[in-house]
């Protein structure tokens, strides 16, 4: 599904090089919810901008679906962006203007595919999300969890290869996050989704079947789900505080 | 129906509409401005008035290149906060996977309906804002025949040129918009702040003295480069002013991001962080402010000082009617006068006649090359001098002068620069006698013989000897009312009897002058008879400023002084209105951004507990350096510079000319008291946007 090879990125800030990645390689199966855990400039979200094409990387490759991202043109990339991908951000980025079901229809919309199979699209996941009492609502009547399970919903309309999340609870209380990682959970099962999410929270990551620990741009570990959760995320929790030197 | 882009961009753009209201109105009222005001300049009425190449017709396009660079920066403004605005919708759609061409589309339809909707109704409004405007005034101050409102259709060109050059300008932005490829740039655009990071603690002080320097120099430089470098001042001698905006920047930028007091700068902490970041673009809206202010109470304060001059002068008059006519007319008798005054139950009395003469007097004739260096040629007959003996000035004034023999009084207007006046000889232009001379000293007056050289008895005699009558003058002067309706009457008839008792021969302005006709025509040149006047128009304001022997009648000239500055005043009122709009409509814009950006600030403090007092206040504060700062700096420093012209036109700064500015200072009180009231609605609403 995803292959990510020897990725190198790197910022400049005047005549200063701050590389960013250095070498990441790692690769997602078909169905699979992936997380990416680090600290704070560890690269989790230069990662996720890279293989969303939102960023030019500096060296390496990423393969969606077998295909070479960086070989791609401008067309091709808004094809990508719109058909295989899907994104769900830390601040939702839904349109104001729009309402709920219309900020779900909106790839849809783009694509020029408006026809009534879009709009049965939306309700039904409006259905899973069980957000179909808020469809005709705008964002700014409803609570951050509705919003971002909007995003997810908006993410999926178009049956994308990969759904990307960029800290998708980081902007939630407990009980909405959980909201959302259970959205997340409905999209795999339900769906088939293929979720790779970067997020801080060893919460949402314990529900991954999959956690990639990044440090100092590098892969420091991958580290993959048992059968308990809170197993799962005790054992995150341990090699967080191993990688940042605080291990006991 | 099925859901199309262009159907959900429609309701965005329904839910939007504050903003493309806003865009909307910026560009339709700068184009608006912009109309009005080439409508007005280019108008017959005004170009007929105000002398190609004079000073009030400099002021004119120097104001309107002024409103125009305003404009300008303005709807740049305007655009980039729109685009700014449309980069979250634009960058959404961009990471969901639209395509350029598709976000093109969308864009061109947007600006292209705001521009054209804005130009079409600037355009279209341009013309009957400018009339609406002047015919207003027209009809409410003064109504004269000249006050006529012509339409040139060429007005209208400006307004078109600046639309197409605005419409361009905000379609490359579009472009370059458009063409952006980093996503997360184009989203995040909107939360994007200009924050001014470094201000010195010299920006201050530096900007107020390169202020005064660019006044300064701005004001003096022409002066230095034709005095003393004899140089025709080049066009990029200009670039001295240059100090002034640049001050202007440096002076405002301290003043909102480091502020005056100096104490306490937690206390202020959310409205001084909130200006900072948005610092950059503010600061230039406040320097815009400013300069517009400025140009506006500039053009403005032309009325008030040249009719407390006029009116003073009038008021300081050794005798309430005189009038001087040549000697080969055939005038008014003082029996003809007497009995008019009868007629009009004018009491009148001191009835004097003296007479005066026209000789040439010599001085030297600025020649200038094709490269702007300037020479002098002495000419021995230069330029017409009249002159009167010391006699009969003791006769029509009772002040005694007695230059020494080969020596002169000149009497000088008390707001001229004249310290000294450089006539060495005086010939006369029929016998060719030449009488060297100097000057004994330089004498304020007020009365008919303004500019006349006083000779001693013998001098007089000697240098006008066989004079013949055209070059010879007889001066009236008497005493009487000039209070009373009757004294007005009388007044007008007397001086329609001296018109109907001039000749052909007389039919010419202050500026024809016989003695530079014939230098010109023994050079082989051509003497240009600039301002022609005619008998036709003697109603009019033009021939009341011009005709070289209009009387002096203080009744008539008091009741008219308004009337005859009716195009100057109404053209210069016109000049301020328009400032004035362009200057509370970009206070009202940068006002309204505060209330549309800071939202989510202020949502913030309210949840982080401050209350409403605070937030008011907070708000408040910010626009009251928005709205206090420029205007105050803008108004403050043009009267500064006003005073500074006044008083490096003579040396001094007479008291008519204390008692205009005084009244120019009244102006700026009244728009202070305009802009506050102003500035209480535009606040209020704002508090209302913000719901605190």
């Amino acid at each position: 599904m995803l292959q990510v090879k020897d990725l190198y990125k790197s910022y400049q800030v005047g005549r200063q090089t701050y590389p960013v990645l250095r070498g990441i390689t790692f690769s997602i199966e078909p169905g699979e919810f992936v997380s990416v855990m680090g600290p704070s400039g560890s690269g989790k979200t230069t990662l996720l901008n890279c293989i969303s094409c939102y960023i030019p990387f500096d060296q390496g490759e990423i393969l969606l679906d077998g295909q070479d991202i960086s070989k791609f043109n401008e067309t091709d990339l808004s094809h990508l962006r719109n058909q295989k991908l899907g994104f769900v951000f830390q601040d939702f980025m839904l349109l104001d203007g729009l309402t709920v079901k219309e900020n779900i229809m909106l790839p849809r919309i783009l694509s020029g595919q408006t026809d009534k199979e879009m709009e049965r699209s939306a309700d039904r996941l409006c259905q899973v999300f069980d957000i179909s009492h808020i469809q005709e609502k705008y964002p700014a009547e409803i609570s951050g969890g509705e919003k971002q399970r909007t995003a997810v919903a908006r993410a999926l309309i178009n049956h994308p290869l990969l759904v990307l999340a960029d800290e998708p609870t980081g902007n939630l209380d407990s009980k909405s996050g959980r909201t959302v990682i259970e959205s997340f959970l409905q999209a795999q099962h339900s769906l088939n989704a293929t979720i790779f999410m970067v997020t801080h929270d060893s919460y949402a990551a314990s529900f991954c079947d999959r956690v990639i620990l990044l440090k100092d741009g590098v892969v420091h570990k991958h580290l993959k789900s048992g059968k308990d959760r809170k197993e799962f995320q005790k054992e995150l929790l341990d090699s967080i505080q191993e990688m940042s030197g605080e291990g006991r | 129906m099925s859901v199309t882009l262009r159907h959900i961009y429609r309701k965005m753009r329904r839910q939007n509409r504050s903003q493309y209201l806003l865009m909307f109105l910026c560009y339709f009222v700068s184009i608006l401005l912009i109309t009005a005001y080439g409508v007005v300049m280019e108008s017959p009425t005004i170009r007929n008035v105000l002398p190609e190449g004079g000073d009030s017709r400099k002021m004119l396009y120097m104001i309107f290149a002024l409103t125009l660079l305003g404009c300008l920066i303005f709807i740049n403004y305007a655009s980039g906060l729109f685009l700014r605005f449309k980069s979250r919708e634009f960058g959404i759609f961009m990471a969901l996977g639209a395509e350029k061409k598709q976000l093109q589309r969308l864009l061109s339809e947007d600006l292209l309906l705001l521009t054209a909707c804005s130009a079409f109704g600037g355009l279209l409004l341009g013309v009957p804002l400018a009339a609406g405007i002047w015919n207003f005034f027209r009809f409410a101050i003064i109504n004269t025949k000249e006050m006529v409102f012509s339409i040139s259709w060429s007005g209208l060109l400006y307004g078109l040129f600046f639309a197409v050059i605005s419409i361009t300008a905000v379609f490359l932005k579009g472009v370059f918009f458009i063409g952006r490829t980093n996503i997360l740039d184009v989203i995040k655009e909107q939360r994007k702040s200009e924050p001014v990071k470094d201000v010195k603690f010299w920006y201050g002080w530096g900007g107020i003295l390169m202020i005064l320097l660019g006044g300064f120099l701005g004001y003096y430089h022409s002066a230095f480069f034709i005095q003393v470098l004899k140089y025709w001042p080049p066009v990029w001698a200009n670039v001295v002013y240059a100090f002034v905006p640049v001050g202007l920047y440096l002076f405002l930028l301290y003043t909102v991001i480091r502020g005056w007091s100096g104490k306490n700068s937690y206390k202020n902490i959310v409205s001084r962080s909130i200006m900072k970041f948005q610092g950059r673009q503010t600061v230039r809206n406040m320097c815009i402010i400013a300069l517009l202010t400025a140009g506006g109470l500039f053009a403005m304060f032309y009325a008030p000082i040249t009719q407390c001059t006029r009116l003073y002068s009038i008021g300081q008059r050794t005798f309430e009617y005189a009038f001087f006519y040549r000697g080969d007319e055939e005038m008014v008798t003082q029996k003809d006068i007497e009995k008019l005054a009868e007629k009009h139950q004018v009491p009148i009395h001191s009835y004097t006649e003296i007479s005066s003469a026209t000789v040439a007097r010599d001085g030297y004739r600025d020649l200038y090359s094709d490269s702007g260096a300037i020479s002098e040629e002495y000419v021995e007959q230069l330029s017409e001098c009249q002159i009167v003996s010391a006699s009969d000035y003791k006769k029509l004034t009772g002040k005694t002068l007695d230059p020494a023999p080969g020596e002169f009084c000149f009497l000088d207007s008390p707001e001229s620069s004249e310290s000294t006046i450089s006539i060495t000889q005086l010939t006369n232009p029929v016998t060719g006698k030449v009488l060297p001379v100097k000057a004994a000293k330089v004498l304020p007056e007020y009365s008919i013989l303004l500019s006349h050289l006083v000779l001693n008895d013998s001098d007089y005699k000697e240098i006008s000897r066989g004079l013949t009558p055209q070059w010879q003058e007889e001066v009236v002067c008497f005493h009487g009312d000039k209070d009373s309706e009757n004294a007005y009457l009388f007044s007008r008839e007397l001086f329609d009897q001296i018109l109907a008792h001039s000749s052909k021969d007389c039919e010419i302005s202050d500026f024809y002058d016989r003695i530079a006709k014939a230098y010109y025509e023994s050079e082989g040149m051509t003497y240009e008879d600039y301002l022609k006047i005619s008998y036709e128009d003697a109603d009019s304001m033009g021939f009341a400023n011009s005709w070289k022997y209009y009387p002096d009648f203080s009744p008539m000239d008091v009741r008219d002084s308004l009337k005859n500055l009716s195009v100057f005043l109404m053209t210069f009122l016109f000049i301020f209105l328009i400032c004035l709009m362009s200057v509370l409509v970009i206070l009202y814009t940068r006002s309204i951004t505060l209330g549309l950006s800071c939202r989510q600030v202020y949502e913030d403090l309210k949840r982080l507990g401050a209350s409403r007092a605070y937030l008011r206040k907070s708000v408040s504060r910010q626009l009251f350096s928005v709205f206090v700062s420029p205007t105050l700096t803008g108004a403050i420093g043009i009267w500064g510079y006003f005073l500074l012209v006044l008083y490096a036109n003579s040396g001094s700064i007479s008291s008519a000319e204390w008692i205009g500015a005084g009244v120019c200072f009244l102006l700026v009180l009244t728009l202070a008291v305009i802009l506050f009231f102003f500035y209480r609605r535009v606040r209020n609403k704002v508090y209302r946007m913000l719901n605190i």
